[in-house]
């Protein structure tokens, strides 16, 4: 015979207010198999447990019920708890009756009923919980980090400084990233690339550090510390085992394309560096442009170059390595406001640019070297108009959210326009102005103080007329509209994921969001780990955030990595998916519903009367199961049971509270 | 909204007037907006306020001043509907007989015109409408081109079944929604 | 097949003679039939919709309504762009609505299913058939008039009821008017409002939009502006010396669309009534013909 205690929590006031939980005891003692019941004020407290504990003893109990909040927040703190105690872990169910209960209802009377109710199939469910057992799996001591922006960079610094090994995969020819096009950071003002390039070349020269620049994930195997990744390395055509990275054939390659780096504000040659400072330092030959690869004439780079790194038959290279632990950091990129917005120009004005532009113009490594010049006829605007939130905050053209960094690089923008240009007049059209961090609010203030003048309103419509660009707008604390009649107009467009993020996340069983940000396992409580254990995430592919808030994620996450590498095995949730073979008639179902690619089928050997039969049946991959239960609905036969949430068990629960 | 005015508003103008979050963007793009008493803008801030903004906003001008180009609606972030809520909003102030005056005289020379003849005659209406109004001289510059060019006719013009029209016109009010 | 019901809208008999003349003249050439509904009524304007919201459905339905029983398999076209708004919002809400259908039928005292098009000529002559015919009838090309084309509101918004896919740069009347073989401009102001109905009860409010719309096209070349609707036409157009003489607004000639596809198909001066523009045009067009006639020379 069983032996249930319950335990009732009140946390607080958040249950007690709404919920009579001396009611709740009280009724709980009536149910089969409870010999104990009782409430206490926080029952995840110390002495809560402490007396948990002791009632487990005096009471004999073999199985306890906690009615208390949702068992994402507490049902690893209890079953760690009864680790101590001589009832198995799983031999626990956590009925939820404050976010399920006290915190949706008004009504004491009905929530108190509700709550009754809660428990008793929680107890209901408790006498058929069986002990379960947890296994451990062996963990490579290896790291993946994808992307090489700022995030990317940080977490393999980190992880690598931990003394792990770390492969570090770029989809570009060199890491950087955004961070690597930006003038100047707010809001100290102090130079991106002074600050970022000698964290790159730490990356190059870091002994734990593999750099694979050109680079893409192909396919993503295996589980948490045991991942298979395939790695596609794009051809260079430049052999970058002899290359010095002199820089002679860039200077007579006679193509010249539109420059990605420089978005778009100058041309590069089909072979070269990313930019002056790229790591590595090294050319590549972009194959979309070189006349040697299109149509085979040319090859003056070959001729150039004193070492013969150039090799026009380069192909890519696919390779497979093992890793414990993968880190996404792929960042973002920017809208394509063009076709969303005709009523800017839609991209036909030239002097209409987005703030990543703008960074290459007032940025001395840029096109016009740091001088803020118009990029229809290279002359210095003297009116410039900013537009905040374009593409964000707009739900019917572009993006529900807000880009969060804008409104601070839009007043670093006005600072810098009315530094480097004497006589300026800056006109910045928004809507709000966020400036939640340290000093932001300071900056802004200062923005304002030289000079900046801020509109509040949204801008309706760009157009030209006589050389100017006419921008209207409301003075909505005036309610009057405004036309602004502007030399150049910087737009601070949204952040968008970047491409590919879909295909990368399917790949890796990680969920994304609407938008295509990758979600986090929970917002507040495990901010950079994702639903698939040893995948973790950082920086912008999580949500708009500015460099801070990425370098410190990016730390967050390396340290989780740490923590899993550090050990030799790790454990796994028993409650995973059960194949039942006997009853299994190997249909495959499951494989295709699984989420995790963490079923196979399998032939086994079965024994019939005297013979030995094959058959074909499905086998669950305990590493990667996460019990989500997706295959126990689909399939047919009802041979699979996830364990901990078996079907009697569940049936047992409804039937609690219907019969 | 708790109120049932705004509610009925709600559910006429298909609108939420929460969803507007004062952006200013349809009164930046609004032809009239500098000569309107509340702008586009403010419009959807009285709706939000409630029956006392409400009020004010069903006496103002601006109500009859919006030409219904749909500018603002076009380019609103939120796809708020702003000529429906103005459109509701002047069934309301008729109900409660507030009707800008130029307006008030215009559409009902338009409306009598059209329930005699069945079809609206421009020179006629100006004309009428120029003497009631006291803005005599009104466009007059053109009437000599007009009649030289015959874009105008000088008798009044009919369709083929003006009582149709006046029949449909008596009907239409049976169901209210303004004008009775 | 190039048959439609038509309803003319008031102003086509009078205000907007030449537009008339020069889309009859271009039907004709292109063997386009137009039914005209027979006992058509006005479509209420402005004033209908502004003072009682089922007057504003009930007068276009009842027009709807008998081209339905007159020509049932024809879509409706109309000239005017007020007309075809109100038109194409009486035809979607009692297509999609069969509250305000039952309230509709009971009020004009007909059926009405709305189950045809409302379409206005932009969207009639921009379709390919038309385009070819048109393009085979073009025997005097207008070369090197700079055009701007004017949309105006209703032929475009809202979206929900035209179903434009392009609302702030729109480009079928242009690719129309580059059949005549002249030049289309491209400016900021073609969808912009002229004002409407309201040049009459608003006047001081609304003038001034009509010379940010002219301004906008003399400053990006134009040198005349064409329309696809009466009471654009009549605004950008009567007032021209009023408001040269308050604002110093640029005068600039003023045609319905169809004109200068008449023109290029050889249409006669008088056969289109083209001296009846408020604001002279000849010297523009014969200047245009005549290098349309040196191009072709050469």
């Amino acid at each position: 015979m069983s032996r249930v205690g319950v335990f009732v929590c009140h946390c607080g006031t958040n249950i007690a207010q709404t919920v009579d939980v001396e009611r709740v005891a009280e009724a709980a003692k009536s149910f089969p198999g409870v010999v104990y019941s009782s409430t206490y004020k926080y029952m995840c407290s110390e002495p809560g447990q402490a007396m948990i504990k002791e009632t487990i003893e005096k009471e004999n109990l073999d199985r306890i019920v906690i009615c208390s909040c949702t068992p994402r927040m507490h049902e690893v703190t209890f079953r760690k708890m009864l680790k101590g105690t001589k009832i198995n872990p799983y031999q626990l169910e956590i009925a939820n009756i404050r976010e399920q209960c006290s915190w949706v209802h008004t009504d004491k009377e009905k929530a108190t009923e509700k709550a009754i109710n809660l428990a008793r199939m929680s107890v209901a469910k408790v006498l058929l919980n069986e002990p379960l057992h947890t296994s451990s799996i062996p963990i490579t001591k290896r790291a993946l980090v994808i992307g090489g922006g700022i995030a990317g960079i940080q977490a393999a610094l980190d992880i690598a400084d931990a003394g792990h090994e770390v492969v570090l995969v770029e989809k570009e020819s060199s890491i950087g990233g955004k961070m690597a096009m930006l003038d100047k950071t707010f809001p100290t003002l102090d130079c991106s690339a002074c600050i970022s390039t000698p964290k790159m070349v730490d990356v190059s020269q870091h002994p734990n550090i593999t750099l694979m620049t050109s680079s893409e994930i192909e396919s993503v195997g295996g589980y948490v510390g045991n991942f298979d990744v395939t790695i596609r390395q794009k051809a260079k055509y430049v052999n970058h085992d002899i290359c010095t990275g002199c820089g002679l054939c860039e200077t007579k390659c006679p193509t010249k394309v539109i420059s990605e780096f420089n978005q778009g504000l100058a041309k590069r040659p089909a072979i070269g560096k990313m930019y002056a400072q790229a790591v590595p330092a090294k050319p590549v030959i972009d194959p979309n442009a070189c006349r040697k690869l299109i149509d085979g004439k040319c090859g003056l780079c070959a001729k150039l170059c004193p070492l013969g790194c150039i090799n026009f038959e380069d192909e890519d290279k696919l390779v497979t390595e093992k890793f414990g632990a993968i880190v996404v950091a792929t960042g973002y990129q920017l809208i394509e406001w063009g076709e969303l917005y005709p009523e800017y120009g839609g991209g036909k004005y030239k002097d209409v640019i987005t703030g990543l532009q703008f960074e290459r113009l007032v940025n001395a490594s840029g096109p016009s070297e740091g001088h803020i010049l118009r990029p229809s006829d290279n002359t210095e605007p003297k009116t410039i108009v900013i537009i905040k939130c374009v593409g964000s905050r707009d739900p019917k053209k572009g993006k529900s959210y807000c880009s969060r960094a804008c409104c601070m690089y839009g007043a670093k923008h006005a600072h810098q326009i009315l530094d480097k240009i004497p006589g300026a007049k800056v006109v910045t059209f928004y809507i709000d102005v966020r400036t939640p961090g340290k000093n932001y609010e300071e900056f802004y203030d200062n923005t304002r103080h030289d000079g900046a003048i801020y509109v509040r309103g949204r801008v309706s419509k760009i157009y030209e007329e006589d050389g100017k660009l006419i921008c209207l707008g409301e003075d909505s604390l005036l309610a009057r509209k405004v036309a602004v009649k502007a030399d150049m107009v910087v737009l601070e467009t949204a952040m968008v994921p970047a491409v590919g993020i879909r295909e990368l996340a399917g790949m890796l069983g990680i969920a994304v969001d609407n938008h295509g940000w990758v979600t986090e396992a929970h917002p507040k409580l495990r901010p950079v780990e994702t639903q698939t254990g040893g995948v973790f995430l950082c920086g912008v592919c999580q949500g708009p955030k500015d460099i801070p808030d990425t370098v410190a994620q990016a730390g967050a996450a390396a340290s989780k990595v740490i923590g899993l590498l550090n050990k030799d095995s790790m454990e796994t949730s028993p409650m995973i998916s059960k194949v039942d073979e006997s009853k299994c008639a190997g249909c495959g179902f499951c494989v295709k519903m699984c989420p995790y690619k963490a079923i196979t089928l399998e032939d086994i050997d079965v024994r019939q009367g005297p013979k030995t039969v094959k058959k074909t049946v499905a086998k669950i991959n305990g590493g990667l199961c996460q019990g989500c239960g997706a295959c126990n609905v689909a399939c047919r036969t009802g041979c699979i049971e996830l364990l901990g949430f078996k079907n009697n068990q569940i049936l047992e629960e409804v039937d609690s509270l219907c019969l | 909204m708790s109120n049932r005015t705004m509610a009925s508003l709600m559910r006429r103008a298909k609108v939420d007037p929460m969803d507007c979050y004062q952006c200013g963007k349809c009164a930046a793009g609004c032809p009239m907006a500098n000569s309107m008493d509340l702008n586009s803008r403010q419009i959807m801030h009285c709706t939000q306020l409630g029956e006392a903004a409400y009020n004010k906003l069903i006496s103002s001008e601006a109500i009859w001043l919006c030409t219904g180009c749909n500018v603002c609606h076009e380019r609103c972030p939120h796809d708020v509907d702003i000529p429906s809520v103005i459109e509701q909003a002047r069934y309301d102030a008729i109900e409660k007989g507030k009707i800008r005056r130029k307006s008030k005289i215009f559409n009902d020379i338009f409306l009598t015109n059209l329930k005699l003849t069945g079809k609206s005659q421009e020179a006629f209406l100006a004309l009428i409408y120029n003497m009631v109004s006291l803005d005599i001289f009104q466009d007059m510059n053109s009437v000599p081109h007009m009649l030289r060019h015959k874009l105008v006719s000088v008798l009044p013009e009919f369709i083929k079944n003006p009582k149709e029209v006046s029949n449909t016109m008596e009907k239409s009010k049976e169901w209210g929604k303004a004008e009775k | 097949m190039m048959k439609y019901s038509f309803f003319p809208g008031c102003s086509m008999g009078s205000t907007a003679k030449c537009y008339r003349l020069s889309l009859e003249y271009v039907c004709r050439q292109i063997g386009m039939d137009l039914y005209e509904i027979d006992g058509w009524n006005c479509c209420g304007a402005t004033s209908a919709h502004v003072m009682n919201e089922v007057m504003g459905l009930a007068l276009p339905a009842l027009s709807l309504a008998k081209a339905e029983k007159n020509f049932p398999h024809l879509d409706i076209a109309t000239g005017c762009a007020a007309c075809y708004s109100r038109l194409k919002t009486a035809a979607h809400h009692c297509k999609n609505d069969a509250g305000v259908r039952y309230q509709v039928e009971k009020t004009i005292g007909m059926p009405y299913e709305a189950k045809r098009e409302v379409l206005n000529f932009m969207d009639i002559f921009g379709t390919e058939e038309a385009m070819t015919a048109m393009q085979e009838k073009i025997r005097r090309p207008l070369k090197g008039l700079k055009v701007a084309c004017y949309y105006g509101c209703l032929n475009v918004r809202p979206a929900a009821i035209t179903g434009a896919p392009d609302r702030e740069n729109p480009m079928t009347m242009e690719n129309i008017i580059s059949l005549s073989g002249a030049d289309c401009i491209d400016w900021s102001f073609k969808t912009e409002c002229c004002g409407g109905a309201h040049q009459n009860d608003a006047t001081t409010e609304t003038r001034p939009l009509v010379d940010v719309i002219i301004r906008n096209a003399v400053a990006n070349g134009a040198q005349c502006i064409v329309t696809a609707c009466p009471l654009c036409n009549m605004n950008l157009e009567m007032r021209q010396k009023e408001y040269e003489r308050i604002f110093g607004t640029p005068r600039i000639p003023v045609f319905a669309f169809t004109e200068l596809i008449a023109i290029a198909m050889g249409a006669h001066w008088n056969e289109i009534a083209l001296d009846a523009h408020y604001t002279d045009a000849s010297k523009i067009i014969a200047e245009a013909i005549r290098a349309g006639k040196e191009a072709d020379v050469k």
